[in-house]
């Protein structure tokens, strides 16, 4: 079924009167508007939420991520300057506090093999089970054989529907930097899909 | 030469424009680029229409069944660290299981309604053993002795307690006037254990004793001890 750009979610985010009503949210939650800053926080919940978990590929723990986020727009509202869209600059920020969920849970995950040396006397540890789980979501697939740079290129790209130089500016890398991460992740999602 | 270079020039600029051009946030020169450039290119047209398809099919895509396969997997991934005899051994057991309860279609429902009945007698009777008071921080009766029980010989066993003002010799008066003599105590408790000396049947004798016992203003507590000689 094919999926009409003008009444996607992506639209909505980058409407003019969406992106003048977040800049207003955010001028009043520099003013110390909680009811704003509430406000900001709900619009922002579930667009966090499905961004954190596209780049962390887990629920664990992104409420605290997504807090963390919202306690710097709280924190920093005052510094953002409009000269970007809203979503440029929370997204940023989400990006960031994203990034550093990852490497924490990865650091966590290496210190419990740390106390796992016993498993390695055990040749087969049955990741087959785990591809066969996989086959059954080709989009399961697919994130998983990106990187989670290239995750979230794809994640701001598709669903957040930014351009590459809002990507860039987030991820604060130059513009071909995005789109060569684009590239290759755009081939491992096409295969996936020819794959399923 | 120089117009194939450029040719191949534009065609990977616009190759790479193509997811943008899908999510529509192109300025207006790059879009009509792109534009201009896949009327001539079937490569970039058909890499548009797969990208297409894959932005179609990411963005029909359930969060909520994203999140549970990704949260699945994780614990495969937990179950699947575990040692593999362990894992093995308990599928095998699973297996077997499994195929005993094929054989007979219908066993598996009885089966599961006894376990299920069982289940449910045996959390009873835990928690009732469970639910009895402690000794020592709760209200106990002197029946309920922490002491291991033993069966009594002589059924007219009388536990008494005094107040504390009554002194020893009005207490061997007390237990005197009821032909009785203590057998035991004064335990921690202040406890007496007083034996009634009667050839009569023990109940009818033992019950005078304590009632007059209880009649006695020096005389706090009086019962019979049915079944313990412990009363500490």
């Amino acid at each position: 079924m094919a999926t009409s750009p003008e009444n996607n979610k992506e639209s909505i985010y980058a409407s003019p009167k969406m992106r003048a009503r977040e800049q207003q949210l955010i001028t009043e939650t520099a003013a110390g508007n909680e009811k704003a800053f509430e406000q900001l926080y709900q619009l922002y919940f579930s667009r966090l939420f499905q961004f954190i978990f596209r780049i962390t590929r887990t629920q664990n723990g992104i409420e605290e991520v997504i807090n963390d986020v919202m306690y710097v727009v709280w924190d920093k509202a005052s510094t953002y300057d409009q000269t970007c869209r809203p979503s440029t600059w929370i997204l940023g920020i989400a990006y960031f506090k994203a990034l550093k969920s990852v490497e924490k849970s990865v650091a966590d995950e290496d210190r419990s093999f740390e106390f796992n040396d016993e498993l390695d006397y055990f040749p087969d540890k049955g990741t087959h089970w785990v591809s066969q789980v996989e086959t059954s979501n080709w989009l399961e697939v697919a994130f998983s054989q990106l990187s989670t740079e290239q995750r979230a290129v794809v994640e701001m790209t598709y669903f957040q529907g930014l351009h590459y130089n809002e990507i860039a500016e987030i991820m604060q890398c130059p513009e071909n930097t995005v789109k060569t991460r684009m590239f290759h992740a755009r081939k491992i999602l096409a295969k996936s899909l020819q794959d399923d | 030469m120089n117009s194939k270079i450029n040719s191949n020039h534009e065609h990977r600029k616009v190759w790479s424009l193509l997811p943008w051009f899908i999510n529509q946030t192109l300025s207006a020169t790059e879009q009509a680029r792109v534009e201009s450039h896949i009327r001539t290119c079937i490569t970039c047209r058909i890499e548009l229409k797969q990208q297409r398809q894959v932005y179609e099919n990411i963005q029909q895509a359930e969060l909520l069944q994203q999140i549970s396969n990704a949260s699945f997997n994780q614990l495969k991934k937990r179950i699947d660290t575990q040692p593999a005899s362990l894992f093995a051994s308990f599928r095998k057991r699973l297996d077997n299981f499994q195929k005993f309860f094929f054989q007979f279609p219908g066993l598996g429902k009885q089966f599961a309604l006894t376990f299920g009945i069982l289940l449910i007698t045996t959390t009873l009777i835990f928690n009732a053993t469970l639910e009895k008071p402690q000794a020592g921080s709760e209200y106990r009766t002197l029946a309920q002795s922490p002491e291991p029980l033993q069966e009594i010989k002589k059924p007219n066993l009388i536990r008494v307690i005094f107040t504390d003002e009554t002194d020893v010799a009005q207490i061997d008066t007390i237990v005197s006037s009821v032909y009785g003599h203590i057998v035991n105590g004064p335990y921690k408790n202040g406890v007496y254990e007083i034996l009634i000396d009667s050839e009569q049947k023990y109940s009818m004798e033992a019950t005078d004793a304590i009632r007059e016992l209880r009649d006695n203003a020096n005389v706090i507590f009086a019962e019979l001890a049915h079944v313990s000689l412990s009363s500490e």
